[in-house]
């Protein structure tokens, strides 16, 4: 038998109203309620008063349930509260909680029903305190490190002029204002597409994350710039946020991290393909100077228009010299005249000259035949005799008999003679 | 095992070059042309047609650097599509 229930609603939908504490089971002749009523009443006043909390404590009797529950008391001096991380949100922790650890919780109040105990269901959970904070850093970095997402060799070049720079940052603030300014003084002309998005606080890395993701898929964005002002290691925790780190390492587009200052380094600035220490250095990343490619521009027409003006002064002297080289025929038939005249001095000259060693050498010649001439014997007193009848020369008494006519040639003059006796030798 | 950029929107998205090449592009082949025009071993006619693809070239490059319009948009997520709205920044400047 179920007791009557309150006419106007459910056991689930009860709601703590002013007044209403000492009515439903005190009122004169109402009935006791059931305890699941109670604790049912007491679980909706309890959502109703304080939704969602924040509440910073340290961690004590850490479990982990087999499948992957997280269950603690967080506690300080004072209180301790016990405290439970599904698996869904559990998973989502980038740190490795422990026994003795101060820890900020974002959660509900809620009242477990079996035991009737006071219990915070947890959504997020974070480290808290600076020094906690830059532990979990430290070890995020290394593991990430370790995982080669830092590594040079993944770093792209930024593009010369990018078509469309994307901007993720918060529209409200200086960051914004800073950046289009310089911007603005370096390239006029960019075109800037901004994501606006939350840049600190619970959750933040989400909307950034979506973001770039949103720019990364326009093709006409070739440079996304990620831009916060500086802080507390705190303030810039989303920058740390593992998921953000790995989503700015997988995007296409290459990424400029501007966040916090020159001595705030996050994990982003780590990841990305280059840092900058302020929004102003950032701009002077993503856009080349108009100023000076003008100059560079302007002198590439002067050298243009000097070397062509070169080259027509070239080609007039050229064609000058070119015109004093033109001879009339006449002239060179002139001149082909003298030269075949002083050829022709030039070949006699050399023919009188041959023709004087030429006679030189018959001279000697002939002297040397001389020599050799019979005729040269007789100037030494020898004669030659020859047989008149028939010229033979005479060498044998026997060839010329008593009476034979000879002629005897002496040196000078010759003999007719008749032979009066022919003596043979001895 | 080390993880792997996606590189594809480098080498998937070449410029065109359907309207106008993209300014890095007209500012490289100007500085060709010029180095071109100064070895000096183009004749008249070569010469002049290199000087007025310079000087085209020049213009555009130029153009370009003198533009002063910084335009900024807004990207916004609307019911799952993505729209792009001007952005007025009030106080800049």
């Amino acid at each position: 038998m179920r007791p009557p229930r309150p006419a106007e609603a459910s056991p689930s939908e009860f709601r703590y109203r002013p007044g209403m504490v000492s009515k439903p089971g005190d009122a004169k002749g109402a009935p006791a309620l059931q305890v699941s009523e109670l604790v049912e009443l007491l679980r909706g006043t309890l959502r109703e008063a304080f939704g969602e909390v924040l509440v910073e404590g340290e961690i004590a009797s850490l479990f982990r349930s087999r499948p992957g529950h997280l269950y603690f008391d967080l506690k300080d001096e004072g209180a301790l509260l016990r405290a439970v991380m599904f698996r869904g949100a559990a998973s989502a922790i980038d740190f490795e909680p422990r026994d003795g650890m101060l820890v900020q919780a974002r959660g509900r109040v809620d009242l477990y029903a079996e035991r009737g105990s006071l219990q915070l269901v947890l959504s997020e959970l974070r480290p808290a305190g600076e020094g906690a904070l830059r532990a979990a850093f430290e070890k995020l970095k290394a593991r990430l490190a370790a995982e080669g997402l830092f590594d040079a060799e993944h770093k792209r070049p930024l593009p010369f002029l990018p078509r469309r720079i994307g901007l993720v940052t918060s529209i409200q603030g200086a960051v914004i204002h800073d950046f289009l300014r310089a911007l603005r003084a370096r390239f006029p002309a960019s075109e800037v597409v901004v994501w606006d998005a939350r840049v600190q606080g619970e959750g933040a890395w989400r909307e950034i994350v979506r973001g770039l993701h949103l720019l990364d898929a326009d093709p006409s964005v070739e440079v996304i710039v990620l831009a916060r002002g500086g802080g507390s290691l705190e303030d810039l925790w989303n920058f740390n946020r593992e998921e953000l780190v790995r989503a700015v390492f997988e995007l296409a587009t290459p990424v400029v991290s501007a966040i916090g200052h020159e001595s705030d380094w996050v994990l982003c600035d780590l990841v990305a393909d280059a840092r900058a220490a302020t929004p102003t250095a950032a701009a002077a990343l993503v856009a080349p100077d108009a100023a000076q490619l003008l100059q560079r521009v302007d002198e590439l027409e002067l050298r243009m228009a000097r070397s062509v003006r070169a080259l027509l002064r070239e080609l007039s002297h050229r064609l000058l010299a070119l015109r004093r080289g033109l001879i009339h025929p006449a002239l060179r038939l002139r001149e082909s005249a003298l030269r075949l005249r002083e050829l022709r001095l030039r070949l006699s000259a050399a023919a009188a000259r041959a023709h004087e060693r030429a006679g030189a050498r018959l001279a000697a010649l002939a002297g040397r035949l001389d020599a050799l001439s019979p005729l040269a014997v007789l100037g030494r007193g020898f004669a030659l005799a020859t047989r008149e009848s028939d010229g033979a020369i005479l060498r044998d008494a026997r060839q010329a008999p008593a009476g034979e006519s000879i002629l005897v040639r002496l040196a000078r003059g010759r003999l007719r003679a008749t032979v009066r006796e022919s003596l043979e030798d001895g | 095992m080390t993880p792997r950029r996606a590189r594809s929107k480098e080498a998937g998205e070449p410029d065109t070059g359907v309207a106008e090449p993209r300014f890095e592009q007209a500012l490289a082949q100007l500085e060709s042309l010029v180095h071109k025009l100064e070895i000096g071993e183009l004749d008249l006619e070569q010469a002049l047609g290199t000087f007025e693809e310079g000087v085209a070239l020049a213009k555009l490059c130029s153009a370009r650097l003198e533009a002063a319009e910084l335009r900024i948009s807004k990207l916004e997520a609307v019911a799952g599509e993505t729209v792009e709205r001007e952005l007025e920044l009030g106080d800049d400047e």
